[in-house]
């Protein structure tokens, strides 16, 4: 590689929790513009869907300073399969790409029924495409309420991004699990953009409310709305009961600052983190049956 | 008058561009309000549309909030007149959706949930005094001050208030009267039983 290529160590952690996913974001902030990026995969062997939108986001955001699509190398033959099964390359293949190619084809299954692969968010149709096609593969492993709290999770977060971001380029994913000991149903929600963040979102009706990016999250979260008729609030306080309600976890951040919304407790801030610019959400359901 | 329009929602999702059983979106709410709005001008006055819901549907908070909760401030404030929107065939999930809708929303807002044969439930905030004179308004489907204040023992003024609240939530509709004594006020229950365009003269 010449001097020009900035070959980036992706750290291990993508298949953590989302706390662990801040170090792909300390790897890219704060980066001086080069001719080309290569993200180096090889600490990573397993990736979760906020792992698989912030690599996304990392790479957008790469591109933006050398103007060329990024690559991925030294990818696990695994989580190469599973970044191809989410689509990937295929959706974000203006602005990542594996770096090796592949002599063999991998096994490879696209009828997978426990995903939604990344799906961009461009408008209200494809809200609704992401939610009927949601609807089709989980209603295989959830009952009614949590099939319909999923979907409702998902309309909300889905709409905040076209309706509130600004970036025609937000992206949405999902993956259900089994929890090992109980074997119930976890599912993974990912949701992030690159966007103007809830800050500038709500700045532009209410004016500079507050000092802190935190203080514009606890606003948007207690309701606080961006849209000039008044009417909303409700998307992230929807979601946050939905996640209480099933055992799970909302995880918002936006810029520098993130909440944690646990089942119990009070909702938790943290400060000072590594600037990403726009929304990226997190949520997890927890399923009361074994999955 | 006893009378009920029918509105099949999954008529309005397909107006508006949605699949069948999904009301999603605020953008879309905003186009399910603009339709139910003429829809309910359409009601004769004294009559309740009844908005029926197909077989297990998605509602998000934000098509629910742009639309029926819309929809159920503008009645309140009475901008429509003596007319309501019932609700019939909400699941359950969408039944609790819209209990917190109107809890995060602090609401004073209470929709009548109707079922084909008559049954009737209620979401939002409602003092159980209120609940009480309702449950006997339900019951006997025409009462008026004097008949709850005896039936409740309550003062005339007491009962008279009760049923003004309750209309101004618009769970009854009312006429007067105008008789040797003065005003009264003869409070109906919503008619909406049979699903047909309209009865008159049944209880």
């Amino acid at each position: 590689m010449n001097s020009d290529v900035v070959a980036l160590i992706v750290p291990d952690g993508l298949g953590g929790g989302v706390g662990n996913v801040e170090a792909l974001h300390t790897l890219v902030d704060g980066r001086r513009p080069a001719e080309r990026f290569v993200l180096d995969m090889r600490r990573v062997d397993f990736v979760k869907p906020y792992g698989v939108v912030a690599l996304l986001l990392a790479a957008r955001r790469l591109v933006g300073l050398s103007g060329r699509r990024v690559e991925l190398a030294n990818v696990d033959r695994q989580v190469r399969s599973y970044l191809e099964r989410m689509n990937l390359f295929e959706v974000c293949g203006d602005w990542v790409s594996p770096a090796e190619v592949l002599e063999e084809s991998w096994d490879r299954n696209p009828q997978t029924p426990n995903l939604l692969e990344l799906t961009a968010i461009e408008g209200p149709q494809n809200v609704v495409r992401a939610i009927t096609k949601a609807e089709r593969v989980f209603s295989r492993w959830l009952d009614v309420p949590d099939l319909s709290d999923l979907l409702r999770v998902l309309s909300e977060l889905c709409a905040n991004v076209h309706q509130h971001s600004g970036d025609p380029l937000g992206c949405v994913m999902i993956q259900k699990y089994e929890e090992g000991s109980s074997g119930r149903a976890v599912v993974c929600v990912a949701v992030g953009d690159l966007g103007c963040g809830l800050r500038a979102s709500l700045s532009a009706r209410h004016g500079e409310i507050a000092h802190d990016p935190l203080d514009y999250l606890r606003a948007a979260m207690s309701g606080r709305t961006s849209r000039a008729s008044g009417r909303g609030g409700l998307g992230l306080r929807t979601v946050e009961e939905v996640a209480k309600g099933a055992g799970g976890r909302l995880w918002l951040r936006s810029e520098t600052a993130a909440v944690v919304s646990r089942a119990s407790g009070k909702p938790r801030g943290q400060q000072g983190l590594r600037h990403v610019p726009g929304t990226q959400v997190a949520v997890d359901l927890r399923s009361p049956q074994p999955g | 008058m006893d009378c009920a329009s029918r509105y099949e929602m999954a008529e309005l999702s397909h107006a508006i561009g949605l699949p069948n059983r999904f009301f999603l979106t605020r953008e879309k709410g905003e186009e399910a309000y603009r339709l139910l709005k003429r829809r309910l001008r359409a009601t004769p006055e004294r009559c309740a549309l009844v908005l029926v819901f197909p077989q297990g549907q998605v509602v998000d908070a934000s098509f629910a909030d742009e639309s029926l909760m819309r929809l159920g401030e503008e009645l309140v404030a009475g901008e429509f007149g003596d007319r309501v929107a019932l609700l019939e065939g909400l699941t359950e999930d969408s039944i609790r959706n819209l209990e917190a809708i109107i809890r995060l929303q602090r609401a004073k807002l209470v929709f009548l949930l109707v079922e084909p044969g008559g049954g009737w439930r209620h979401v939002g905030p409602l003092e159980p005094s209120l609940l009480e004179a309702f449950g006997l308004a339900a019951r006997w489907r025409r009462i008026t001050a004097p008949d709850l204040a005896r039936e409740l023992r309550l003062a005339l003024n007491t009962a008279n208030n009760r049923l003004r609240r309750l209309h101004a939530l618009r769970l009854l509709w009312r006429e007067h009267e105008v008789s040797e004594k003065g005003l009264r006020y003869i409070y109906h229950f919503w008619h909406w039983k049979g699903g047909s365009e309209k009865h008159d003269g049944e209880g």
